[in-house]
């Protein structure tokens, strides 16, 4: 119930973050390991974070910038 | 008539045709047709028999070095038909813009869209597609010009040798053979003029037999046209048409498979979106051409096993944590069965998907097809071949993701993950050789560019009428002849240039004519 009242943009950073291995203010899943820090690689105005095309607003949500 | 090769009925082959056609796949049809509708005496020969036999995919089996590819036994389907009796269907024009040079496409093709753009309602009709003409771009709201979305037809898929059997058996100007496998070529002491094509059954004692024609065209695919012209070698040491060391060289593909994984802000109505860059961000980005197929992970799963199979959730750390945080579970691809997997599976709280890109290859000249020491049951060498890639064919596939992701971000679609083997500092595509099946292959069972075409015979093998260089009367028809590979799906511009060249024939070939010089 709780997943059905979020918002796309909260989803989308969840996902995120759990694909990143970061935590930035959600309780984080208990079976998950922490993951060392993505590296990011800048690509114009955007950014490559272990694979994925992220923005500035994306890096500041998960805290990697 | 259509007869067997290894029948008494090979009589009917006694005489001189106008045209000896090698091949029964899209071209070779193609060219048979237009050929006796303008009352040419043609003789159309094809290896296989009208179903898939192993003795005759047998004779495709061959060695692959460099790149892996599929299995080349199983890539291509030798029978009435060619290849068109297993594509898939899909069908598009090459776009304007990929004929044509470019700093990072020195070498392109010696015609223009224009030449082939005549030939679109025809080509259409055999395919049985709904619009004569390619149709236009959708349209595609961006903030920066990067992409076309572009359409493509879909034919029922054409089965060529089905839909034309009877036609070409009842055809008086066609006489056919099944079961005639091409084995040598006699040239003439000019060694410029084919004279005759020796073709043989299945059968061990079989001595062969010998057409002769006034044109010989050989429509044997990107493989097998650059496999018998470095074979038949008796009279020219290096092969047919090979004074220039060309024949096999700058095969061609379309890298293509399943490039990224996407998750999307909100579900999509539509199930796939076709981009391609412009022109322009081709020439900012010194790139080639490429087609980004974006899916939309949008309907129920036809069975679970079928779904799994591709499944998004276990194919990146990302989606396979994703799951783990929806289900509050622990992470892994473990499914709590058909209940389960279609509740994380719906599309209105996971929409999902996959990228999968095709792109158009660089020339490499050593990307090749060569002779293997190993011979086929015809004491031909068979088949070596040497996929090789270019520092601008992993750009290509890098920048066209990093634009596609950016695009998804600005648009607020979603966003995708490149995959790490495309980052590596030198990056190779994985490995997939004999998964045909598994879509973890890295091809579209295009070959292509192998007896290219080009005006200067040190760069091409036929020139822009499929002539061969320094030949007088041997011609290529297919994919071979490709001067450079764009990224579309080939089998309809094989068509065009299929009708192309017997629009060429037909005016220097007059019906009835003596055999002599073909010249330009």
């Amino acid at each position: 119930m709780r997943r059905a009242v979020r918002s796309r943009r909260s989803l989308l950073k969840s996902a995120l973050m759990l694909a990143l291995g970061v935590s930035a203010g959600l309780p984080a899943a208990s079976a998950v390991p922490a993951a060392p820090r993505p590296r990011i690689i800048r690509h114009g105005k955007f950014f490559l974070v272990d694979g994925w095309v992220l923005t500035a607003e994306d890096l500041r949500e998960l805290r990697l910038l | 008539m259509i007869l067997d090769a290894g029948s008494p009925d090979r009589g009917a082959f006694a005489r001189t045709f106008d045209i000896c056609i090698v091949g029964s796949g899209p071209a070779g049809l193609t060219l048979a047709r237009r050929l006796a509708a303008r009352g040419l005496d043609v003789a159309l020969m094809e290896g296989g028999g009208f179903d898939v036999s192993v003795e005759s995919q047998e004779l495709y089996a061959g060695e692959i070095v460099g790149l892996d590819y599929m299995d080349l036994d199983v890539v291509r389907i030798r029978v009435f038909g060619g290849c068109s009796e297993h594509w898939s269907g899909r069908t598009g024009v090459i776009p304007a813009h990929d004929f044509l040079p470019l700093p990072q496409r020195p070498m392109a093709w010696p015609i223009t869209k224009a030449d082939l753009d005549p030939y679109q309602p025809e080509a259409s009709e055999i395919f049985e597609l709904d619009l004569a003409w390619q149709p236009p771009d959708l349209a595609l709201p961006q903030a920066e010009e990067r992409f076309r979305n572009i359409q493509f037809r879909q034919s029922p898929p054409v089965r060529m040798g089905q839909k034309y059997r009877d036609e070409i058996a009842a055809n008086p100007r066609i006489t056919a053979a099944i079961n005639a496998n091409l084995v040598d070529m006699r040239l003439a002491p000019d060694l410029a003029t084919v004279e005759g094509a020796v073709f043989r059954s299945y059968d061990p004692s079989d001595p062969g037999f010998t057409v002769s024609a006034r044109v010989f065209a050989l429509c044997l695919g990107g493989f097998e046209t650059p496999r018998m012209m470095l074979n038949f070698n008796s009279q020219k040491p290096a092969g047919i048409g090979n004074d220039n060391d060309l024949v096999g060289r700058y095969f061609c593909e379309h890298p293509s498979r399943e490039m990224a994984a996407a998750i999307y802000t909100h579900p999509r109505e539509i199930f796939q979106d076709n981009y391609s860059p412009t022109p322009e961000f081709m020439e900012r980005e010194g790139i080639l051409d490429f087609i980004l197929r974006v899916t939309w992970r949008d309907r129920t799963p036809k069975s679970l096993a079928e779904s799994l199979k591709g499944a998004v959730e276990c194919a990146s750390p990302f989606t396979e944590s994703l799951g783990a945080k929806i289900r509050g579970g622990p992470r892994g691809c473990l499914w709590g069965g058909d209940e389960e997997f279609r509740r994380l599976r719906d599309p209105q709280t996971y929409p999902s998907g996959t990228v999968w890109m095709a792109c158009e290859q660089s020339l490499v000249r050593d990307s090749r097809v060569m002779l293997a020491e190993d011979t086929d049951v015809f004491g031909l060498r068979r088949m070596r071949l040497d996929w090789q890639l270019a520092e601008i064919d992993y750009r290509t596939m890098l920048t066209g993701l990093t634009a596609l992701g950016a695009h998804f971000a600005e648009q607020d679609i979603g966003r995708i993950r490149i995959p790490d083997w495309l980052l590596a500092d030198n990056p190779r595509l994985p490995g997939g050789a004999g998964a045909v099946h598994s879509g973890d292959w890295n091809g579209g069972y295009h070959q292509m560019c192998t007896t290219r075409m080009d005006d200067d015979p040190r760069a091409g093998v036929v020139d822009r009428n499929c002539r061969v260089h320094g030949m007088d009367n041997l011609y290529i028809g297919g994919s071979s002849v490709f001067g450079s590979p764009s990224y579309v799906n080939p089998t309809y511009t094989i068509v065009q240039l299929a009708l192309r060249l017997g629009d060429h024939l037909g005016e220097v070939l007059p019906a009835g004519g003596v055999v002599g010089e073909v010249g330009q």
